[in-house]
């Protein structure tokens, strides 16, 4: 598959020719349906009812989460790697096996943002989006635990089978009658009484496990792999983001009866997740970020992990991964950090003077070393 | 709690910004300058600073645009366990509470409206703090061995500190326990007191009203 995936970057690298003009116009999400007019560097603001069917609200860091709740709306900047992203996603062809793109950086720089930029941009596109919060609330925050009776071993967990199912449910209405009018490959028997026949729509399987919580797990990989099936039959194109991806293949907290914690590959939705990852399909794109909240240990004052893809996923899940795209973020360049000041102005958030001077402007983006985060954070008081 | 008191101590004693003893001999170095505009200027010739050493600048000197002697007080009054980082957090975040409920309601308001809304955090927390200063204090002073609770005058900064300890105490109780958070509970009471509102107002009403009752001790002042 190595030289496949080495073509495929090749051909991402010659699109990826985008436009790289600073202004600092509005451009609103309706817009955003062509591939062509993501511009680096404008603002964009995604529609309310829009931010609220993709829920927005869990899935973006809680600062800005937050000032979408204040400010009545949702704006973010178009940086280079979401541009990158969508000259990717535009190659993506159902004869290419699937495209896996790894984001990666330092803190704050704007990574599960930009993940969120793009399931905005598969939204507006119409593809099918499976997106995922957080892969460390698969191996980490597991509040209930079942055995598996599908294959021995496999610990399945119901409550977050069923958050993702509500949430595939809620983020692809867009959609909703596309999926319904794909059909199931074979008969699916999900226990004794439950069973989903050949030929039935698969947006059965996901009434099912929304319904019957301890058949949750089961269903997020019947449905996974119908999705699969579809995407390379070109049926519809699939966008699969994982936040935090290399937890996948990092610790977890989960323990099985003989008090030992299970490794993540005993657990059926990491088992589900892993294999969407995997390029043996076509047609669509896998979005992951290599997050350090997986190795990096807060109580740790002294010790910096690295932030790089080999650090992260660890040799076993970059051997996994490989081959991918990687696409780093990056602190604010001054022309980035002046695009959102103005915005901050214009919209009356910078409340004190001293902020709205041009001694404010340049302080808040040194003393913010523009770093996304820190920038917004020293914004937000003053 | 003897890990917590390692822990202080432990802090105290690599801290680079306390000083258990006066450094400075006061015959050789001066105050330094951390004004930007003023360190633009050049010294005054017959100023003692040319040929005197300076002090080192305090950490919470910084000239950051947003300095305020105000605010920085409250961070040290709130302070506990020598972790001023977490004041600083907590009340810098209760700040923004208050930007973000003076501008949700700012937003919401008609033009008229507008101009009388308040949006910059730092200017309500003042005239809050404003608000809550005490006209008098209450010390007990003993007189043949009975304890007095009598009434003093004080200066300006000791009202501003025990406006700033009277509302650090409420927020304190409040958050006990988890019940709420420190930082919006100070932001509920900045924002009350910035209208002559809320506990603390209450509570140096109270003050007011004890030292009414015992202006008859007020001979006991020495």
């Amino acid at each position: 598959m190595k030289p496949c995936g080495r073509l495929v970057f090749q051909v991402a690298r010659r699109m990826g020719a985008c436009e790289q003009k600073i202004s600092s116009c509005r451009q609103f999400s309706s817009e955003a349906t062509a591939h062509d007019s993501i511009k680096v560097g404008t603002l964009c603001e995604m529609e309310l009812a829009v931010a609220k069917q993709l829920n927005m609200k869990s899935h973006l860091p809680a600062p800005l989460s937050k000032q979408m709740d204040t400010l009545g709306e949702i704006v973010t900047l178009i940086r280079e790697p979401i541009a990158e992203i969508a000259s990717c996603m535009r190659v993506v062809d159902k004869n290419l096996p699937n495209l896996r793109l790894v984001l990666w950086g330092a803190f704050g720089t704007g990574k599960t943002v930009t993940l969120n930029q793009a399931v905005h941009h598969a939204y507006s596109n119409k593809w099918a989006i499976v997106h995922l919060r957080s892969a460390m609330e698969l191996t980490r925050r597991v509040k209930e635990i079942e055995m598996s009776s599908f294959v021995s071993g496999r610990i399945n967990d119901p409550s977050n089978a069923v958050a993702i199912l509500q949430n595939f449910k809620q983020q692809n209405q867009h959609i909703w009658k596309i999926l319904g009018e794909l059909l199931t490959e074979k008969d699916y028997e999900w226990s004794k009484s439950e069973r989903t026949l050949k030929s039935k729509p698969i947006t059965e399987i996901i009434e099912m496990g929304i319904s019957a919580p301890f058949l949750a797990s089961d269903c997020v990989g019947a449905l996974f792999r119908e999705l699969r099936r579809h995407a390379k039959d070109d049926k519809l194109r699939v966008l699969v983001a994982i936040d935090d991806a290399n937890s996948l293949w990092g610790k977890t907290l989960v323990k099985r009866a003989d008090r030992t914690y299970a490794p993540p590959s005993d657990l059926t939705l990491v088992v589900h997740f892993r294999r969407m990852i995997s390029n043996d399909w076509t047609n669509g794109c896998v979005l992951m970020v290599a997050d350090k909240k997986e190795v990096a240990d807060a109580r740790d004052e002294l010790g910096v992990s690295r932030h790089t893809p080999l650090e992260l996923f660890g040799e076993e899940g970059f051997e996994f991964v490989e081959p991918f795209v990687p696409i780093e973020t990056t602190n604010y360049t001054e022309s980035e950090t002046d695009a959102l000041y103005n915005y901050y102005v214009n919209k009356n958030w910078l409340a004190s003077k001293a902020a709205r001077s041009e001694e404010g402007r340049k302080q808040l983006m040194h003393l913010s070393a523009f770093n996304p985060y820190y920038y917004e954070r020293l914004c937000a008081f003053n | 709690m003897s890990k917590k008191l390692a822990n202080f101590a432990q802090k105290r004693w690599i801290s680079s910004s306390h000083n258990c003893f006066n450094m400075y001999d006061p015959r050789v170095f001066r105050e330094p300058v951390s004004n930007v505009q003023e360190l633009r200027k050049p010294l005054d010739v017959d100023d003692e600073r040319n040929f005197l050493f300076l002090k080192a600048m305090k950490s919470d000197a910084t000239p950051v645009f947003y300095r305020d002697s105000v605010i920085d007080k409250l961070i040290r009054v709130c302070t506990k366990d020598g972790e001023k980082e977490t004041s600083r957090k907590n009340v810098l975040s209760a700040l923004e509470t208050i930007k973000r409920r003076q501008y949700k309601a700012w937003a919401k308001a008609n033009d008229e409206e507008k101009k009388s809304i308040e949006l910059d955090p730092f200017v309500i927390a003042r005239k809050g703090i404003k608000n809550c200063h005490p006209l008098m204090k209450l010390q007990g002073v003993t007189r043949g061995g009975t304890t007095y609770q009598v009434p003093f005058p004080i200066e300006e900064p000791e009202a501003e500190f025990r406006a700033m300890k009277m509302m650090r105490d409420i927020c304190r109780v409040r958050a006990k326990h988890g019940e709420t958070h420190f930082r919006d509970i100070l932001a509920t009471e900045l924002l009350a007191a910035s209208q002559n509102e809320g506990s603390t107002i209450t509570a140096k009403q109270e003050l007011h009203k004890t030292c009414e009752a015992n202006r008859a001790y007020a001979h006991y002042r020495a």
